[in-house]
């Protein structure tokens, strides 16, 4: 039973992480996109 | 089962949770290419154009309306004749899309679809971006209703919108419109989720809100509705209004926004067969007056160009929209005369 519990758990942690990277993924194309955008705002 | 048990149960769940493993980590990789890969393949312009109601957080979504049917009409058959009305719900705040689609057939004796992607502080660039989603060689009415508010923007809002663009798509003339300005476009990179992504980032909590729905198959009612932005419009109308003119003045660019309509008009004369009509408001204020003059030799440059003074002090709405739907389909008239066809 506590075998099965920590599986889960592993679970629970591998899912999280990995929505959690997913997100970061996309949000750090973001920030590599308006890079260029920021030098502009200097004028 | 004793407390003991349940204790020994919730320390090894715990212990999986929060332990870092190769197991969780490799799960975690895989998790992250699902998410990314599943959003890839089913966000798509095809979803957005069909499920309208899926991406928008409620009725005055307009940003997930207007990307709809911005979508829906880059991917329309150019044959059929349209009128498209861009801009921020100004003037023609009282124009409905199907009243109007009557109206003109009354009028022009021959059926024009209407298409409208209007929203609340729409800017010119966005409506640069909306004129451009009208597919090649596209027959009839391009309408942009325009008020001294429109003129308030500057770099600073086109970098903000840059950064963080209201609209779910892009459209070549965004591109070309932020080169202009010496800001540089989110490189494109084939894949519409990842091109878009803050419109889609911003929404994820709506979409989980409303995933039961879609995998029900309900209707896309927002999408079928007409959604009119009068409301948020007028509350932005008195803001402008209780302006002096002299302050409003001053925090106009005239030459930067009139530049943007300058350039709509000549991308219409080069990729559609899309009349423009320039809806300006007009009246006894001295920021319109000195306005109008720019906006009325646009109108006389282009050939494809038509001005309509709006003038609410001394009309009704409802008399202003019938004026505009009556110029429209004198455009129409005009245009099929000339092509020998209805």
């Amino acid at each position: 039973m506590t075998r099965s519990a920590r599986v889960v758990g592993i679970c629970v942690q591998g899912l999280a992480l990995g929505t959690l990277l997913s997100l970061a993924l996309v949000k750090l194309s973001a920030l590599a996109n308006t890079a260029s955008v920021f030098r502009y705002e200097v004028f | 089962m004793g407390r003991e048990q349940n204790s020994a149960i919730w320390n090894a769940f715990r212990e999986g949770a929060t332990r870092p493993s190769w197991l969780a980590l490799g799960l975690a990789i895989v998790t992250a290419t699902a998410w990314i890969t599943a959003a890839n393949t089913l966000i798509t312009p095809e979803s957005v154009m069909d499920h309208a109601s899926y991406y928008a957080r409620g009725p005055a979504d307009h940003a997930a309306i207007v990307t709809s049917r911005a979508l829906r009409l880059a991917s329309s058959d150019p044959a059929e004749r349209r009128m498209i009305i861009v801009g921020a719900v100004a003037n023609l705040a009282g124009l409905s899309a199907n009243a109007a689609e009557q109206r003109l057939e009354e009028l022009a004796n021959a059926a024009t679809a209407v298409v409208d992607l209007r929203y609340p502080s729409q800017t010119l660039w966005e409506s640069a971006a909306l004129a451009d989603a009208a597919p090649f060689a596209l027959r009839g009415v391009l309408v942009l209703d325009v008020t001294s508010d429109a003129f308030v923007a500057d770099i600073r809002r086109l970098t903000a919108l840059n950064a963080r663009p209201r609209l779910g798509c892009r459209f070549a003339a965004w591109h070309e419109e932020l080169a202009v300005a010496g800001l540089e476009a989110p490189p494109l990179r084939g894949y519409y989720f990842l091109d878009n992504q803050s419109f889609f980032l911003a929404r994820i909590p709506t979409m989980a809100r409303n995933l039961p729905r879609v995998i029900a198959g309900g209707a896309d009612e927002l999408f079928e509705s007409e959604t009119t932005t009068a409301d948020a419009n007028a509350a932005s109308r008195v803001m402008t209004d209780s302006q002096s003119p002299i302050t409003a003045a001053e925090s106009l660019h005239v030459e930067l926004n009139t530049a943007v309509i300058e350039r709509i008009a000549r991308r219409l004369a080069r990729n559609s067969e899309l009349n423009f009509l320039l809806v300006a408001e007009e009246n006894d204020l001295a920021v319109t007056s000195h306005l109008t003059e720019s906006l009325q030799s646009i109108a006389q440059r282009h050939d494809n160009a038509h001005y309509l003074a709006a003038n609410l002090s001394r009309q009704m709405p409802a008399e202003l929209v019938d004026e505009a739907l009556h110029t429209v389909a004198a455009i129409l008239e005009q245009s099929s005369r000339r092509r020998g066809s209805p």
